[in-house]
């Protein structure tokens, strides 16, 4: 698989009074065609804001300093406005946290749905009327025409994401960015919300990127998973690597720290102490040190390397723990499969 | 109490019939025309042993919230019973109510709603001890540091003000008011939905530690079935206003017997993508209906694949098919 997207030594930052905030700090990463990669992490992580960079939406005071983000080889930070609010829509989609604050809620479902239609692509209403009600029966939204009338509030919270997955499909984009679609649904909602991402990149092989906190939604979606934390991409390689073998800290507190549904037997949960740090001033040295139960000095002074695991040349890890001269972690082997 | 209901020892807190309407203004409503009625809690009973945690899982809008604060008395209710502790608490009047009260506590959801911000944490942590009238002076400061070292915050924190604090910090400063009149029940509800993953571990573990050293007795209220599994001893399954399936935690995830229960546990997502593969899931078709003119029969029909038409004549009973394994179901 091609990649269709690159994305380079990301970095964008808020200049707020109390100072420069690195919400996103020197991040890389690929997205093949037709894949679907997930980015986890904790609030305040920047996954969120590394989605708005790659699309250009990053409100003042924040900035996009330095990097690049290639779609299909074109540079998109280095693009003018103009050429921009082309690729968005057109190229890249987004789908919302929360369909309710997204969707106008003085405006007509069909409306809303067309404007987005002939923003992006010049046709007539009726036919960007027709257009409307295909995309909404693709997102197997039922009465399709009759829900063209209607307002947002006459919709469910999970009719109502549908309807934002319709727009961000109506123009047959190479890749959506979907930022926590399913947080503020149900879980039988949120089940038909996932069935339906995964039938639609079957259908038109778009690229996903899924962005959640989610480990379970992450683990019946994506092929590749990205770990943040404060800023920094800490652990990055296929789903069933993470999962499996996970080899940053953080993963292992991440999936000790919920509980599986599942499990045979009770288990105390094992937390992650501490809170993430304040980016205004980050840990020197690897930024998860003060709430890692294997810091080393080393980790407290330099940043660790990101360096491949598992020789197969997919999975990385940014961690100290790696470095041949590092003492072994019990029940844990370095970049090794278990 | 032995075998029969599935929970050793006496029962602190039996629910009977619990009913609980509201009132909402039908449409082109005039004065003196009749209300309808959104039955928010339809005739849900249940009981919970001293010691132990019940779990109570639904989907928002299911009534669960609902029925946390009908039985801590916060609603009065529109029919039914709540026996705690011996007593009939809707029977009270105000004066002693309010020395019960002491005896049930709440947590809430959103640790930013719930603490009022301009109040020290010391007098938020206080205020149960000026109401009750448990503590005065250095008895109640004293009375305060410790609280606040219960829940793993220090003494230093009583003079700050809740916005100096993070969302899993303020947990456990609800958490702290809700020791302090020394209860021996605590409703909590939803108190980690707020929390990123990391910080519900820590106060997931914090409310099992402070169960076991003080004898606590739980209603933890929430949608995450994983987690109400991991801290329950039951769990309680509510669908629209009702209860359909009531069983020990492990149990209920073993054998699920309700179709709603089956379909609500195959629809959560487990963090294994070797599992999550193999899955086979029941995938609800629709939404959830009104609770304001529910469906006839049993609630759940409408979205159930196993319906057949009797569900709608009649309304299925909560019936024990063995070991206190309860469900509400014509079908299973």
């Amino acid at each position: 698989m091609d990649n269709l997207l690159r994305v380079r030594d990301l970095k964008t930052s808020f200049f707020t009074y109390a100072g420069e905030v690195r919400a996103v700090d020197g991040v890389n990463f690929d997205v093949a065609g037709g894949e679907a990669v997930a980015i986890v992490g904790e609030s305040g992580c920047g996954k969120s804001v590394t989605a708005m960079s790659l699309l250009r939406l990053i409100p003042e005071p924040g900035k996009v300093l330095a990097g690049s983000v290639e779609l299909a080889g074109r540079d998109l930070v280095k693009l003018k406005e103009r050429e921009m609010r082309h690729v968005r829509g057109n190229d890249i989609s987004m789908v919302f946290q929360d369909p309710m604050t997204s969707l106008n809620p003085v405006l007509t479902i069909g409306t809303q749905l067309m404007e987005a239609i002939r923003q992006h692509q010049k046709v007539e209403k009726d036919k960007a009327r027709a257009r409307a009600i295909e995309t909404l029966e693709m997102v197997k939204i039922p009465s399709a025409d009759k829900r063209l009338a209607q307002y947002p509030h006459q919709l469910s919270g999970g009719m109502r994401q549908r309807v934002m997955i319709a727009m961000a499909l109506s123009c047959h984009p190479k890749l959506v960015i979907c930022d926590e679609p399913t947080t503020s649904l149900d879980v039988t909602i949120q089940a038909q919300i996932i069935e339906l991402l995964k039938d639609l990149k079957k259908a038109t092989g778009m690229s996903i990127i899924l962005i959640t906190h989610n480990l379970g939604v992450v683990a019946g979606l994506a092929t590749r998973v990205i770990v943040m934390y404060a800023g920094k991409i800490v652990e990055y390689g296929p789903v069933n690597e993470i999962y499996g073998i996970p080899q940053h800290p953080y993963t292992w507190g991440l999936l000790r720290s919920v509980p599986r549904l599942d499990a045979a037997e009770k288990r105390r949960l094992v937390p992650i102490y501490g809170q993430p740090p304040d980016l205004l001033k980050p840990p020197v040295g690897c930024r998860f040190n003060p709430r890692c139960d294997h810091a080393m000095k080393i980790c407290r002074e330099q940043e660790p390397p990101f360096v491949p695991v598992n020789g197969n040349g997919q999975h990385h890890v940014a961690c100290w723990l790696q470095h041949p001269a590092a003492p072994a972690v019990a029940g844990f082997k370095k970049g090794v499969p278990a | 109490m032995s075998g029969g209901n599935g929970h050793n020892g006496q029962a602190l807190v039996r629910v009977e019939h619990l009913k609980k309407w509201f009132p909402v203004a039908a449409a082109g409503l005039s004065f003196g025309a009749s209300h309808e009625w959104v039955q928010a809690v339809d005739d849900i009973s249940f009981e919970i042993a001293k010691g132990e945690t019940l779990g109570l899982v639904g989907e928002s809008g299911c009534g669960k919230t609902t029925v946390g604060r009908t039985v801590a008395r916060l609603y009065e209710p529109t029919s039914g019973k709540v026996v705690f502790d011996g007593q009939s608490i809707y029977d009270l009047p105000a004066e002693e109510m309010r020395r019960v009260r002491r005896k049930i506590q709440m947590i809430f959801q959103d640790p930013y709603a719930s603490l009022n911000p301009r109040m020290t944490v010391g007098d938020i942590v206080g205020e149960p001890l000026d109401i009750h009238g448990l503590a005065k002076g250095d008895a109640r400061k004293e009375r305060i540091y410790q609280l606040l070292e219960t829940v793993g915050l220090s003494r230093e924190h009583a003079s700050r003000f809740p916005h100096e604090f993070s969302g899993g910090q303020r947990q456990r400063i609800g958490l702290a008011r809700s020791l302090a009149a020394d209860p021996s029940f605590i409703i909590c509800d939803e108190p980690i939905s707020a929390l990123d993953v990391s910080i519900q571990a820590q106060v997931v573990n914090k409310l099992q530690d402070l169960q076991e050293k003080m004898g606590l007795t739980y209603l933890f209220i929430a949608h995450d079935l994983a987690m109400v599994k991991h801290i329950s001893n039951r769990v309680a399954v509510m669908y629209l206003g009702k209860i359909v399936e009531i069983a020990d935690g492990f149990e209920l995830y073993a054998h699920p017997s309700h179709p709603y229960t089956t379909a609500l546990l195959s629809a959560i997502p487990i963090p294994d993508p070797t599992v999550e593969e193999e899955r086979r899931r029941i995938i609800l078709e629709g939404d959830v209906p009104s609770p304001i003119n529910p469906p006839s029969g049993c609630h759940f029909r409408t979205r159930c694949r196993l319906a057949k038409p009797a569900c709608s004549e009649k309304e299925p009973e909560l019936t024990d098919r063995g070991a206190g394994h309860k469900v509400a179901c014509w079908v299973a």
